[in-house]
């Protein structure tokens, strides 16, 4: 199946023409270098078209608090929006720390690795 | 011909808008779905005790609450501007604008059919020329349209390439996919590494073929048929909390497939530039001289 379609006759090269060239070269490059710059780094990456290309492990974060009781922290609380992309590991244990300041530290466990990560706090007096 | 001539000629070339008015149609009512997406994304974004994540470069875009939910009122109103065909150049422009605002404002508000739709968006204003010539005829630029063609086939391209690794061949990535409950949940016996491997590899084989066959006079049928149950599938099958996201993101991929079935080589050019320029010298009442498109 196709429809045909038309131009109009040749017009003057123009001015308006030059830009629409150098904006088709540079809308050009920017479909096509992101993705391919994307690809080097470890997936899934933003801007790169990774959709469902890996899955990264969501760890559990439970709180140390002062008397020594260990507190499962609810992620659903804290973030907005899961992003398989976002780099939640980096960002979440100083969040933690603003929103629980009496935790003495906070326990990082990961699906992946059997070790057990601790991050220290320094709880601020009552 | 000198290669900026080339270039420079062939971005003098117009077409009649009637094709691209389906697509501009279709993301337009996308854009409103997609701006319901956003909606749930605000409301969670401002509650308190919620982390923001920042960009690489350090940092997030500011969008006060108070402006949160006009901001996303305002790019469904624009969604469906584009829809009706409304001033559809400053319409496409300002609601691809606010898609990548919106995108950038942390690592929490990226999506991949916000950012698709953001470029179809831009891309469709950029297009649009409106009523040209004596006729009054409907019009759009061609390059515009050639790269949202193109756009199509850099993310089934990238979407398959970046699925070339150990991991997710071994059909690990959908096996966990499939362990949520999705709109149809695949029986846990039937999720066997065989199976697992080979929809994994098949996945990549539709992803890279539906790429290239688009382009092709003797494929695109075929990736006219493969391409909607290949999207329908993964709707099927994802996580149900993704799967808004994913019937998004399969509209805005889908819609402008029919630009592929545009004969624009030259020879169509050449056989049609005579009538055209006819019709042009010649307005008459009786000729077309709106297409498909409402657009003033």
């Amino acid at each position: 199946m196709s429809v045909s379609t038309d131009s109009p006759p040749a017009s003057p090269r123009s001015w308006r023409h030059t830009v629409s060239a150098l904006a088709l070269v540079g809308i050009l490059l920017a479909q096509i270098v992101p993705p391919t710059v994307q690809l080097l780094k470890p997936k899934p990456q933003r801007f790169g078209w990774q959709m469902f290309s890996a899955f990264n492990p969501i760890p559990r974060y439970e709180l140390i608090m002062p008397d020594g009781q260990i507190v499962p922290v609810d992620l659903h609380q804290h973030v907005g929006a899961w992003r398989n992309e976002a780099d939640y590991a980096r960002y979440l244990p100083a969040h933690l720390q603003r929103v629980y300041p009496q935790a003495r530290g906070i326990r990082v466990r990961w699906p992946d690795r059997p070790e057990v990560e601790v991050i220290p706090c320094n709880p601020s007096p009552p | 011909m000198q290669p900026l001539a080339a270039l420079t000629g062939y971005c003098s070339r117009q077409d009649s808008a009637a094709p691209l008015a389906v697509v501009r149609a279709i993301v337009g009512l996308d854009i409103a779905l997609c701006a319901a997406d956003c909606w749930f994304i605000v409301r969670q974004f401002y509650q308190p005790d919620r982390l923001r994540v920042p960009f690489d470069w350090g940092g997030t875009l500011p969008l006060p609450e108070a402006l949160a939910v006009p901001f996303v009122a305002v790019l469904a109103g624009l969604g469906l501007l584009l829809a009706v065909g409304i001033a559809t150049r400053p319409v496409g422009l300002l609601a691809s604008v606010m898609m990548f605002y919106f995108l950038l404002m942390d690592q929490q508000t990226y999506s991949n059919h916000l950012y698709l739709l953001a470029i179809e968006a831009g891309l469709i204003g950029l297009a649009w020329l409106g009523p040209v010539g004596p006729a009054g005829q409907l019009r759009v630029a061609r390059w515009p349209v050639t790269l949202l063609k193109v756009q199509i086939s850099v993310v089934y391209f990238f979407a398959a390439v970046s699925k070339l690794t150990p991991a997710f061949l071994s059909g690990s990535v959908l096996a966990e996919v499939w362990a949520s409950d999705g709109l149809v949940r695949v029986p846990a016996d039937w999720q066997t590494p065989a199976v697992l491997q080979s929809a994994a590899w098949a996945t990549v084989a539709t992803e890279l073929f539906l790429a290239f066959a688009l382009w092709s006079r003797r494929w695109r049928g075929v990736a006219a048929v493969l391409g909607p149950a290949f999207h329908l599938g993964t709707l099927l099958l994802v996580p149900a909390p993704l799967a808004l996201g994913v019937m998004i993101f399969a509209i805005a991929t889908l819609a402008p497939y029919g630009l592929f079935f545009v004969d624009d080589s030259p020879a169509a050019d050449s056989a049609s530039a005579a009538p055209t320029a006819a019709a042009a010298a010649n307005p008459s009442p009786a000729s077309p001289t709106h297409d498909a498109a409402t657009d003033s």
